[in-house]
């Protein structure tokens, strides 16, 4: 069984602080090598893996669909080097929450159909035809200028007016041989005929010579007339022996003579067969000859036929309806995370797994094939920590009295009890499809949380506005490798939070995909 | 009885197709998307398809079984192809 592997997909090197990863609902379809493979896409799904790496964490992430006519199935394996959710804005959280491990499977449906497309199939197969017809008389006309395929009809036209002869002279011979046949029954049966008038000549003679035996006692005048009209007669049927014998003889020489015409006239006939059958062998030898020379000048391969493959004349002329293709995608995401953490409590270190989910729904259209827009609503709750070093203040981890006065420390643990919370985001974006040259994705996202309370509080969240930049190099002829370098830059800010706080993120990606196999 | 399978492959972003006007049911990996179509005998069919992708892109139809095994490559001019091909079942 062939290793059916879709698109590979590399992304490494981020080179600034990536300080938000942010939710990166990037609809990343990875069919056409996208370098960003998110599980939260509402693009077409690929296939494909994903390195991210940046000062703050190191990103793999996996990816695999399977399409089924308009719907696709795909799962998706990330993880993290560091939990980032640590340290960090409780409202910055909201877009910053990215456990160490994620699972997600994804189902996306789009509402592209060939049917929407049967007018324009229809005025394509009509160009088709009409293409062809041209084609078809530019190129017997082309035949007539060309030198080797000019060479190969006067050898083949040669080999026809051979293979006419050898016809001819096979007929001639046929017709002999006819003939011959003919003669040597003629021979035949004018022998028999001599034959048997022989036998009646001699039977004759032996008639009259009973008859001559029989008058030997008869009175002696009858006798002597009788004897002399009977040895007359019995010389009249001796001579008619002797001439039906003389028949017989020839008639078997022209039986003979005819015999061995028709013998020889089968021979020439065989003979003429055998040339016949050289002719027609050399004449089609000559016409294979010829009609590869005319395919070849021609060039009458095989072949389907597009718009695509039109004249730029013929391709204006096909009117391509407006068919947006909406795509819908629903989501679902389980996290694993794990925590350590002082417990102001019980004063000691603890540790904790928790499973932090998300849903996402998502909506898009192509208004034109290279161009999505896409909306992405999304649910989740997530463990989230306070601010440490607010935390550190004012729980001190370690107190000790070693002369130098009590201090604190937040050594390498998270303070505080973990908590759930939840959070809402609503992302808008637009991607372009281009398989080379400089392409773009910038999208706004607007995210809200808060702990186990207040669902629904937008007033206050985090906004972030990135703008990928990707370009796009293909290798190969069929565009199925590329190579891609890309730099996003990414400025966030809070909204409606007692202090507003705003950063900025830039990061640089290098990647390139390629296609392997094929079902 | 004769199968026919139909693949096409290649960076796009949508893709559909149809054998005799009746619409397969792609399935596939990645970029590559096949489909098998069974004939009761020989005869004349006709394949068509849409694909919508990155312009300049390049795609393959394929067809292979019980016909003429036959590849071509096409491009997505204008981020988007619609295409036909007749075949004879053997």
């Amino acid at each position: 069984m062939t290793t059916r592997l879709g698109m590979f997909v590399l992304v490494v090197a981020g080179l600034a602080p990536r300080v938000a990863a942010a939710n990166d609902a990037v609809p990343s379809d990875s069919a056409a090598g996208e370098s960003r493979l998110d599980p939260e896409s509402v693009g077409v799904p690929g296939f494909g893996v994903v390195f991210e790496g940046g000062a703050e964490e190191q990103r793999v992430t996996g990816r695999a669909a399977l399409r089924y006519g308009a719907f696709a199935l795909d799962g998706t394996l990330s993880g993290a080097s560091v939990d980032t959710s640590t340290g960090r804005s409780v409202l910055f959280d909201s877009l910053d929450a990215r456990p160490k491990g994620r699972v997600a499977v994804g189902l996306t449906w789009t509402s592209f159909a060939i049917h929407d497309y049967a007018d324009v199939l229809d005025q394509v197969e009509k160009l088709c035809e009409e293409q062809a017809a041209e084609e078809a008389r530019a190129a017997e006309a082309s035949l007539a200028e060309d030198e080797a395929y000019a060479e190969a009809k006067k050898h083949a036209d040669a080999r026809a007016l051979a293979g006419a002869e050898a016809m001819k002279r096979a007929q001639d011979l046929a017709m002999a041989l006819a003939a011959a046949t003919t003669a040597v029954g003629e021979a035949d049966r004018q022998e028999g005929e001599a034959v048997a008038r022989a036998k009646g000549a001699l039977a004759e003679v032996e008639r009259r010579s009973a008859e001559v035996g029989a008058l030997a006692g008869a009175k002696d005048k009858e006798r002597t007339k009788g004897l002399a009209d009977a040895e007359r007669a019995l010389a009249a049927a001796r001579v008619a022996v002797t001439m039906a014998t003389l028949e017989v003889t020839l008639a078997a020489e022209r039986a003979t003579r005819a015999r061995v015409d028709g013998a020889l006239a089968e021979a020439r006939a065989t003979e003429a067969a055998r040339t016949l059958e050289s002719a027609k062998s050399a004449a089609e030898t000559a016409d294979r000859a010829l009609e590869a020379e005319r395919r070849r000048v021609l060039d009458l391969r095989p072949s389907g036929c597009a718009a695509s493959t039109l004249t730029p004349e013929r391709e204006a002329r096909v009117v391509w309806p407006f068919h947006p293709t909406y795509i819908a995608a629903l989501r679902g995401a389980v996290s694993s995370m794990r925590t350590e953490f002082f417990d102001p409590v019980t004063e000691t270190k603890a540790r904790e797994t928790s499973h932090p989910w998300k849903m996402s729904v998502g909506v898009g259209t192509f208004l034109v094939p290279t161009m999505l827009l896409a909306a992405t609503l999304s649910y989740g709750r997530t463990r989230v920590i306070g601010d440490a070093s607010l935390l550190c203040e004012e729980l001190p981890v370690e107190t000790r009295v070693d002369g130098a006065g009590p201090f604190t420390t937040c050594g390498d643990i998270t303070l505080g009890q973990p908590l759930w919370a939840q959070s809402t985001a609503l992302r808008f974006e637009h991607r372009q499809y281009l398989t080379t040259g400089l392409s773009t994705n910038p999208s706004f996202t607007y995210s809200w949380s808060g702990e186990e309370t207040g669902l629904f509080a937008p007033s206050q969240g985090a906004y972030r506005f990135e703008v990928p930049v990707y370009l796009r190099a293909s290798l190969g002829a069929s565009d199925d490798k590329a190579l891609v370098v890309g730099a996003a830059y990414a400025h966030e800010g809070t909204w409606g939070a007692p202090q507003n706080e705003t950063r900025d993120d830039v990061t640089l990606f290098f990647g390139g995909g390629f296609d392997i196999g094929a079902l | 009885m004769g199968d026919v399978k139909v693949v096409l492959k290649g960076s796009f972003s949508n893709r559909d197709a149809s054998v005799d006007d009746r619409a397969l049911p792609l399935v596939g990996t990645g970029a590559a998307q096949s489909a098998t179509v069974s004939f009761a005998g020989p005869g004349a069919h006709k394949l068509k398809w849409v694909v919508t992708g990155a312009p300049g892109a390049k795609y393959t139809v394929a067809l292979s079984g019980a016909t003429d095994a036959w590849t071509q490559e096409f491009t997505l001019k204008g981020g988007r192809d619609a295409g036909l091909k007749s075949f004879q079942v053997k």
